[in-house]
C-alpha cells in the first residue's frame, strides 16, 4: 500500500519535466526508482524518511537543470510559448501595473507599506486620471477594472481550450507553457481585488502578518473594522 | 560541443559501461560500487547525464525487447574519449611522481 502511494508521489513528480524528456525516460526512471524503492525496503525492513527525501530532491535539481537547458536551447519566449494573447494581457495591463508600481515605490520611501500613499493619491485625485465623464472616472475605471478583465477573458478561454482538450495528464505541459497566462491573470485579479477591496490588500498582508494563518477566516471582518 | 575534462559522475558512468552493457539500474550500482560509494546517483542525475551522454553520442541504446528497461552501450566516440580521459589522469600521477608529490600513494 505505501510502495503503491510512494510510487505514485514519484510518477507524479516525473510529470514536471519537460514533454520530450518524460517520453523518453519517464517509465525507466520510475522502474529505476522501484527498483531502489526495493533495495531500500530490503536493507532496513522500511522506508528511511531520507530516501524519499533525498530521491525528491535529486530529481526536482534535475527537473529545473532541463527545464533551464530547454530554455537556453529553444530560447525563454519561445518555450513559455509566449503568443498574441499574452502580448495583448500585457499591452492591456501595462497601465495597471505602472499604477501599483507608483504605488508601492511611494508607500516604500514614505517608510509605512501600509497605509496610503499620499502621492499615489494624489496623483490619483488631482490628475486626467480621475477626469469625471458624465460624472464618473471613466478613464480610471478603464485601466483598473476593464483592461484586467478583458486581460483575464482573453488568456482565460485559450487556458481553458487547451485543458478541455488535452488527452493526457501532462501537468508540466499544462504548468510550463502556460506560466505567462498564469502570470496575466493573477495580475488581473489582482487588480480586481485591489479595486473592488480599497485598501484591502495591504490590509490582508498585514492581517495575516500579525495574527497568522489561522485567522485567514477573519480576514475579512478585520480588514473591514481597520 | 567539448565534453572533456569528464565531471565524475560521467566518468564513472562511461568506466561501468566500458565493460559491458547496462540499464540505468544497473549503472547506478556500478558507479556506486567502483567509487567505493563517493559517487552515488539518484535517479534524476544518472538520467540527466544519461541524456547529455546520448546528445552528444558516448553512448548509443541497445536494442532489446525488454520495455521498462533499456540497456546502453559504449559507443567509439564515447570509447576514444574515455581513453582520453584517463591518459590525462595517467599523465597528471606521472607528474606527480615526477616532481616526488604524494609519495605513500604509488609507493
Amino acid at each position: 500500500m505505501l510502495n503503491q502511494k510512494v510510487t505514485n508521489f514519484y510518477r507524479h513528480l516525473l510529470h514536471l519535466y519537460p514533454s520530450a524528456y518524460q517520453r523518453r525516460f519517464n517509465t525507466e526512471m520510475l522502474t529505476t526508482f522501484n527498483d531502489l524503492y526495493h533495495d531500500e525496503v530490503k536493507l532496513y525492513g522500511k522506508i528511511k524518511p531520507w530516501f524519499l527525501l533525498e530521491m525528491t530532491t535529486d530529481t526536482i535539481l534535475n527537473i529545473i537543470n532541463e527545464h533551464f537547458f530547454m530554455i537556453k536551447k529553444h530560447g525563454l519566449l519561445n518555450y513559455l510559448h509566449f503568443n498574441r494573447y499574452h502580448l495583448l494581457g500585457g499591452i492591456l495591463l501595462s497601465p495597471f501595473i505602472t499604477l501599483l508600481s507608483y504605488d508601492l515605490i511611494g508607500r516604500l520611501v514614505q517608510g509605512d507599506l501600509f497605509h496610503y500613499n499620499r502621492a499615489f493619491y494624489y496623483f490619483i485625485s488631482h490628475t486626467f486620471l480621475y477626469a469625471n465623464y458624465f460624472g464618473r472616472p471613466y478613464l480610471l475605471w478603464l485601466i483598473i477594472v476593464l483592461a484586467p478583465i478583458i486581460a483575464i477573458i482573453i488568456n482565460l478561454l485559450p487556458f481553458i481550450f487547451l485543458i478541455v482538450n488535452i488527452k493526457q495528464n501532462n501537468f508540466s505541459r499544462i504548468l510550463f507553457s502556460n506560466f505567462i497566462t498564469f502570470i496575466i491573470i493573477f495580475t488581473g485579479l489582482l487588480a480586481l481585488l485591489i479595486v473592488y477591496g480599497h485598501d484591502f490588500f495591504p490590509c490582508f498582508i498585514q492581517a495575516i502578518y500579525h495574527r497568522g494563518l489561522q485567522n485567514i477566516f477573519n480576514i475579512i471582518s478585520i480588514c473591514q473594522k481597520a | 560541443m567539448n565534453v572533456l575534462p569528464l565531471t565524475p559522475a560521467i566518468f564513472y558512468i562511461l568506466l561501468s559501461l566500458s565493460t559491458k552493457n547496462r540499464h540505468g539500474y544497473d549503472i547506478m550500482k556500478t558507479v556506486a560500487l567502483d567509487s567505493a560509494n563517493k559517487i552515488k546517483l539518484g535517479p534524476g542525475t544518472l538520467y540527466g547525464a544519461i541524456k547529455r551522454l546520448l546528445e552528444n553520442k558516448l553512448i548509443a541504446e541497445v536494442k532489446t525487447s525488454h520495455r521498462r528497461r533499456k540497456y546502453y552501450r559504449l559507443t567509439q566516440k564515447g570509447r576514444d574519449i574515455f581513453t582520453q580521459e584517463l591518459i590525462r589522469y595517467k599523465e597528471a600521477v606521472e607528474l606527480a611522481k615526477k616532481k616526488k608529490l604524494f609519495i605513500p600513494l604509488y609507493a
